[in-house]
């Protein structure tokens, strides 16, 4: 019988107050905070270019996976990635109901194994809301009519779950 | 008393030039006066080697090498000037995986895309007031993985409140309000077919 090797021992280090000796303490003046918000409003302007890359990569990643091109194991992954950028990048530069619905897909993408027909659909949905907000520039959350739109997406991911027997 | 920002350096790594340009202007805001930006990791940890900044902020998604590679880098490279600076990873993934993901090569703070400026400095002060130690183990050397669940996941509709735009109910442009109804009808009116397949 072999003898199991030995586990290093975890070694600790304590933690370090480098950064309360170099800022202090005290927290932060709520008016240098509310000029901080105030920058991404003077964003806004750089997002739509920004955006159109990134759909393009969208784009790009559905017609190759529609048409076979990427392994089945990539292929949630390739999509995902775009979709992520949309969702990280939206609500900082003032389309948060770009990010709102991105979300969405990402969350759906997280949760299924593989693009069958069905998932497909769902994310071409995602897609092409995303593309009308984008075209339309319409910014912020778009409203009630917004949120009744995300719901709606967020219920076609959930009746998919429900098929699959899928526990997001 | 507020925090002497302008007493530490700050190193933000994007490839996208817009959100570099707006999380430098942010720092800056809020009184950073040394911030430094790259847009790939490989010069993001070039800098950080010539510099030793006292806080990297890095995005997860870059090409070819990813912030989860310069991460792992400054923690574990012989030229890495500090091998226990506090990184902050920015991304707009969420799920546990991803996060257990980049808290296992050793990132101390998980920054959700999108954020508000109040979610930036939250984790700066966290840094701040709660420095966390380090452990060093068997394919691990990093802050201590033993805490909370990261807060604030960006859950699409459910989380609405505070990021921006109009609040929750307001109305917006009649045809943006048309276009964005007649999506949600299309959607509906889809799956309502495909139900009945």
């Amino acid at each position: 019988m072999s003898t199991p090797a030995r586990k290093k021992k975890a070694r600790f280090y304590p933690a370090s107050d480098n950064l309360r000796q170099k800022m202090g303490t005290g927290g932060i003046d709520p008016q240098v905070l509310e000029r901080a918000e105030q920058q991404f409003a003077q964003a806004e302007k750089d997002y739509l270019p920004l955006a159109a890359g990134i759909f393009k990569k969208l784009e790009t990643a559905i017609a190759e996976v529609s048409a076979e091109k990427i392994g089945e194991r990539d292929a949630i992954e390739r999509i995902a990635g775009p979709v992520m950028e949309l969702k990280a990048t939206g609500g900082m530069f003032g389309y948060a109901l770009i990010s709102e619905i991105a979300a969405v897909a990402l969350d759906f993408l997280e949760n299924v194994d593989a693009p069958d027909k069905d998932v497909m659909d769902i994310v071409k949905i995602h897609q092409r809301s995303l593309n009308a907000i984008l075209t339309s520039r319409i910014k912020g959350q778009g409203g009630k009519e917004g949120l009744a739109l995300s719901r709606e997406l967020q219920a076609a991911c959930q009746r998919y779950y429900t098929k699959h027997n899928i526990t997001p | 008393m507020a925090y002497k920002f302008d007493k530490a350096s700050i190193l933000v790594v994007d490839d996208m030039l817009p959100m570099t340009r707006l999380v430098g202007n942010l720092l800056t805001t809020l009184g950073f006066r040394t911030v430094d930006t790259a847009n790939t990791a490989d010069k993001g940890f070039d800098l950080f080697c010539r510099h030793g900044h006292d806080i990297v902020l890095a995005d997860w998604l870059m090409e070819p090498y990813d912030g989860i590679d310069m991460a792992r880098k400054i923690r574990t490279d012989a030229a890495s000037p500090n091998k226990f600076v506090p990184i902050i990873m920015m991304t707009g993934y969420s799920h546990r995986i991803r996060v257990e993901q980049a808290r296992d090569i050793g990132v101390t703070e998980f920054l959700m895309k999108p954020f508000r400026a109040r979610d930036l400095f939250a984790r700066i002060e966290q840094l701040i007031e709660r420095p966390r130690q380090f452990v060093e183990c068997e394919g691990f050397f990093g802050p201590d993985r033993r805490r909370r669940r990261a807060a604030g996941e960006f859950g699409g509709p459910d989380r609405r409140e505070g990021m921006g735009g109009e609040t929750k109910g307001a109305s917006i442009d009649r045809d943006a309000a048309a276009l964005l109804k007649n999506l949600h009808d299309q959607i509906r009116e889809a799956e309502q077919s495909k139900g009945r397949r």
